[in-house]
């Protein structure tokens, strides 16, 4: 029986970038404006005599190391050689905190000592002490932490300063040395200049000052005294009791003061702030400012309360304000417009939560195959839009502040959660959107390793196809892509390098679908034929009864009856099995009726419900890549969706899908008659199939 | 009568007294800029005099380069908020690590400071001088090897002038040869933790503002971050308002593939 053969050939077109190639070939030294070491300057924005003739890349003066000032000592990373020679500067090839000039290790912090006292910082710091104070100074860059270099300080320890004057006799708080260089008495170290055994001018006072955080009482001469606690003042002066003498008399360290109710987080009666607690010194007036200090009292003594650092802050992009309490100093991820919100990290691994994969994963084959499209929808259309950003929020000293993820969701915005004993505290942090290896990953468990990937079953970017004859390989037939589709550029300014390729063309492919049919059935006009008859009255050429390959691409294909239900993807796999389907005939549905399609070597129609062929395995041919329609429908949607901004995908600000360009996403089919022998007869025009998020175009709908 | 008539001139002159007072507290309101200058002046104290000659302009000088992140006029710079901010570590490329320039920043900024602040005090020496011929005093000055030197110290702005020579003489004769203006500022602090932001941006790409916040309860590091990779920092000191500000590009990961 002679056959002819039809070609059917579907293409998927996607944008692709224009490509331009841009090569350096000259390295300018010294730009007329500063940048040093650019490729290919024009001669006239480069120095005279500074334009050489390879890249900047491999021009040592060109590379980057640090600088050591010979001035200053200040140490700088990324500084070009060539730029750092020719301000006279030292410059090494190495990094910062390796760098050692004298024996020193100038460029880390260490322990900077003068007179009696130290302080920990880096040793061009060290020098600037000297200067500022005219004293000597000695670094030592061996001790590298600040606890060790703190307790090495021993003679800045203030004392109260008796400085008799005739009749009046002063108290002020400073070092012993300065005490006795003023002509003072230098008392007892642990003594206040309220003492009594000291008997000054200067009294105990109801006024309060914020040091160092916390809130101090002050005497009346102006020194501070200890830590402000309400119930050690009393304006009575029967109410004194020995506690509160003491108090006044000798040094009380913030450990022996009064303690914060930490379940308040602020307090108006105490002063022993502690930032890391989350509260701090501040004005009376300027705390009631801050929601998280809602009913601090107004303080008897002095104006300074421990103020709460925490913040109220209404994190849910919705219009109801509902302001939630922040810790001072959490982290969480705020929800803009167009990103998945709260993405959660679990554990020790780090690895997203189940949730954030299972909501950023669409198309599986199997039972999720049968309930797609729903899912597909919500996903695409709320999360990683064109034009989203993830932001990080935290909440500093009773303020929020917004830091930016890197854009074009290079960093996407991951927060978890740990107990401590006020609650649940949220970290979040902006991580980088580690895609770039995706696409080398051919197979689900590597892919799915990856954090930042994910596997969807259907087309191999190598274009293999790699099902066996008893199922489809899960495993290896399918994209690794991006979980967190990225962004993309779209507009360039001039002279920016554009690339070569954008990454939606992976997301372009051609197939070829195989119809076989008899002589002798009217087979011209096949554009008018319908794509799925199911009513067996007419004997023609129809798109599903005449598949011989790759059907899974006609639309309708896998269908009960036209415009009813799927099959069953259990059901049609036993079909390809040599099984029978429902009892129905299979020219009462939309599959194919060729045995070709499911045996090697085997020509014309099956009979009744079943391929007996295929119960044969050596004549059974690979499962299809798909079974049905809308399985390759929503896979390839899928890949191309989450290679980044690529398809049919609305913009955050595009309140109308209707206005996305109906070319984002389409599918074309040419069709071609062949001879016999392979070689072409007639090539028909190009007809488009879907537009928009596949939507049957009305010419082709007509078809049907 | 007459003890009323008496009376009565009392009250007249008391409300003349009076207004005169109001008068002159109006005129020294109105007047004071040019009324302090010139009791800013005094003969024994010509330093405390460019002082507050020199002053005012250094504090605006140093608050216009601290917002365009150390330079009067920058050369390389990104836009916030209609100011041109100077990227101190750059690169134009996409994952590579930007370069620093100027390499220094303290050294950078006190170049800055001396190479524009000459003129004020060129013209607040020649401002001295005439105030000391208005007292009937002969004057010799010489500016010609005049040199400033500018240290940005912790807590100030110190500039050294250095063989300025000013030489008075009326009953005898005083010269001075040094000066210093002292100008009350935190700059110090904000450049150090710029030039450790500016690390962070040459080793990751970006800087972990928050981070810098707790560690600096005293500072407020904000800033956008532009969809070019470009980040911009504002440093500011919740005390005393001062801001220095700046942009930089650097590890910059290519969008798409």
């Amino acid at each position: 029986m002679k056959k002819r053969i039809f070609f059917l050939v579907f293409v998927v077109l996607f944008l692709v970038l224009a490509l331009n190639f841009i090569s350096a070939e000259t390295c300018c030294i010294e730009p007329l404006e500063g940048k040093w070491c650019q490729d290919d300057l024009p001669d006239n924005e480069c120095s005279p005599g500074s334009q050489i003739s390879t890249t900047c890349a491999t021009y040592t003066p060109c590379k980057k190391g640090t600088c050591v000032s010979e001035v200053s000592g200040e140490c700088s990373s990324g500084v070009y050689k060539v730029y750092c020679e020719s301000k006279g500067d030292e410059w090494y090839d190495q990094p910062k905190d390796n760098v050692v000039v004298n024996g020193v290790n100038v460029c880390r912090k260490g322990c900077c000592f003068y007179g009696d006292s130290t302080d920990f910082v880096k040793y061009v710091e060290c020098k600037v002490i000297a200067t500022t104070y005219n004293v000597n100074v000695n670094f030592d860059a061996s001790i590298t932490d600040e606890a060790i270099c703190t307790g090495l300080s021993s003679g800045n320890e203030e004392v109260a300063c008796v400085l008799e004057n005739g009749y009046s006799r002063n108290c002020v708080r400073m070092s012993k040395q300065d005490c006795l260089g003023v002509g003072g008495s230098p008392s007892r170290a642990d003594l206040l200049c309220t003492a009594p055994q000291l008997a000054t001018d200067c009294a105990k006072s109801k006024e309060t000052t914020c040091l160092r955080g916390k809130v101090y009482f002050t005497d009346t001469c102006g020194n501070i005294a200890n830590i402000y606690d309400k119930s050690m003042y009393s304006e009575n002066l029967n109410g004194w009791n020995s506690l509160m003498k003491d108090y006044w008399t000798y040094i009380k360290k913030p450990s022996e003061s009064c303690e914060i109710d930490s379940n308040k987080g602020f307090s108006s009666s105490c002063g022993n702030c502690d930032e890391i607690q989350g509260t701090i010194c501040r004005s009376y007036d300027e705390a009631k400012q801050n929601k998280a200090n809602n009913g601090i009292e107004k303080p008897n003594v002095g104006n300074n309360v421990c103020a709460s650092m925490d913040c109220y802050y209404d994190t849910d992009d919705n219009s109801f304000t509902q302001e939630k309490l922040y810790l001072h100093g959490e982290r969480w991820c705020a929800e803009t417009k167009g990103t998945l919100h709260h993405i959660g990290i679990t554990g020790e691994t780090a690895k997203f939560t189940n949730a954030t994969r299972e909501t950023l994963t669409n198309f599986q084959v199997g039972v999720s195959e049968n309930n797609f499209k729903q899912t597909f929808q919500d996903s695409y259309n709320d999360y990683n839009l064109p034009g989203s950003r993830y932001t990080m929020l935290s909440c500093i000293d009773g303020k929020v502040y917004e830091d930016s993820c890197a854009d074009f969701r290079q960093e996407i915005c991951m927060e978890s959660t740990m107990g401590s004993e006020t609650g649940n505290f949220k970290n979040a942090k902006c991580i980088e959107n580690n895609f770039d290896s995706c696409m080398d990953r051919g197979d689900k468990t590597s892919c799915e390793e990856d954090l930042f990937c994910k596997w969807i079953y259907g087309y191999r970017f190598d274009n293999q196809k790699v099902n066996t004859i008893h199922d489809r390989d899960e495993e290896n037939q399918g994209s690794c892509v991006p979980l967190f589709a990225p962004g993309l550029k779209l507009r360039y300014s001039e002279g920016e390098e554009i690339p070569e390729e954008s990454i939606c063309s992976l997301a372009s492919f051609g197939e070829v679908v195989k119809y076989e049919t008899a002589w002798t059935r009217i087979r011209d006009n096949f554009l008018d034929r319908p794509l799925c008859d199911t009513s067996g009255l007419d004997k023609n050429f129809d798109h599903t009864s005449d598949c011989a390959d790759n059907c899974y691409i006609i639309p309708t294909y896998g269908r009960q009856e036209y415009n009813e239900a799927y099959f069953k993807i259990e059901e049609l796999l036993n079909l390809h099995k040599g099984r029978r389907v429902l009892g129905e005939n299979l020219g009462e549905t939309c599959l194919s009726e060729r045995k070709a399609y499911y045996c090697e070597d085997k020509v014309g129609p099956v009979i009744g419900s079943q391929a007996d062929c295929a119960k044969k395995e050596d004549l059974r041919k690979e499962m299809p890549l798909f079974f049905r329609h809308d399985g390759w429908m929503y896979s390839i949607k899928d890949r191309a969706r989450s290679l980044g901004d690529c398809g049919y995908k609305p913009g955050i600000f595009m309140e109308n899908l209707e206005d996305l360009d109906s070319d984002l996403e389409s599918v074309f089919a040419i069709y071609k008659t062949i001879k016999a022998s392979g070689s072409e007869k007639k090539t028909f025009d190009v007809q488009k199939v879907y537009e928009r998020d596949f939507e049957l175009v009305e010419d082709f709908y007509s078809t049907i | 009568m007459r003890d009323d008539k008496g009376k009565k001139g009392q009250v007249t002159l008391f409300i003349i007294i009076a207004i005169v007072i109001v008068v002159i507290g109006v005129l020294i309101f109105a007047f004071y800029p040019k009324l302090k200058a010139t009791t800013g002046f005094s003969v024994e104290n010509p330093e405390a005099f460019l002082q507050d000659c020199v002053g005012d302009d250094l504090r605006g000088l140093v608050k216009t380069i601290s917002k365009q992140g150390g330079s009067l006029s920058p050369s390389n710079y990104a836009f916030y908020d209609q100011t041109e901010l100077q990227y101190l570590c750059y690169t134009e490329n996409y994952n590579e690590a930007g370069s620093r320039y100027p390499a220094f920043l303290v050294d950078s900024f006190q170049q800055e400071i001396t190479e524009n602040i000459k003129l004020t005090i060129d013209n607040c020496f020649d401002s001295l001088e005439e105030n000391y011929k208005s007292k009937f005093y002969s004057t010799t000055l010489r500016k010609s090897l005049g040199k400033i030197e500018t240290k940005i110290l912790p807590k100030e702005i110190r500039l050294e002038l250095l063989n300025y020579e000013l030489t008075i003489a009326k009953d005898s004769t005083e010269k001075y040869t040094s000066f210093n203006i002292l100008l009350n500022s935190n700059l110090y602090e904000l450049l150090g933790i710029s030039s450790d932001i500016l690390e962070d941006e040459v080793n990751f790409g970006q800087a972990d503002k928050t981070q810098y916040m707790m560690d600096n309860s005293n500072l407020e590091i904000t800033g956008p971050g532009y969809s070019d990779g470009t980040n911009i920092y504002i440093i500011k000191n919740k005390k005393t308002n001062e801001v220095f500000q700046f942009a930089s590009r650097s590890l910059v990961p290519q969008p798409g593939v």
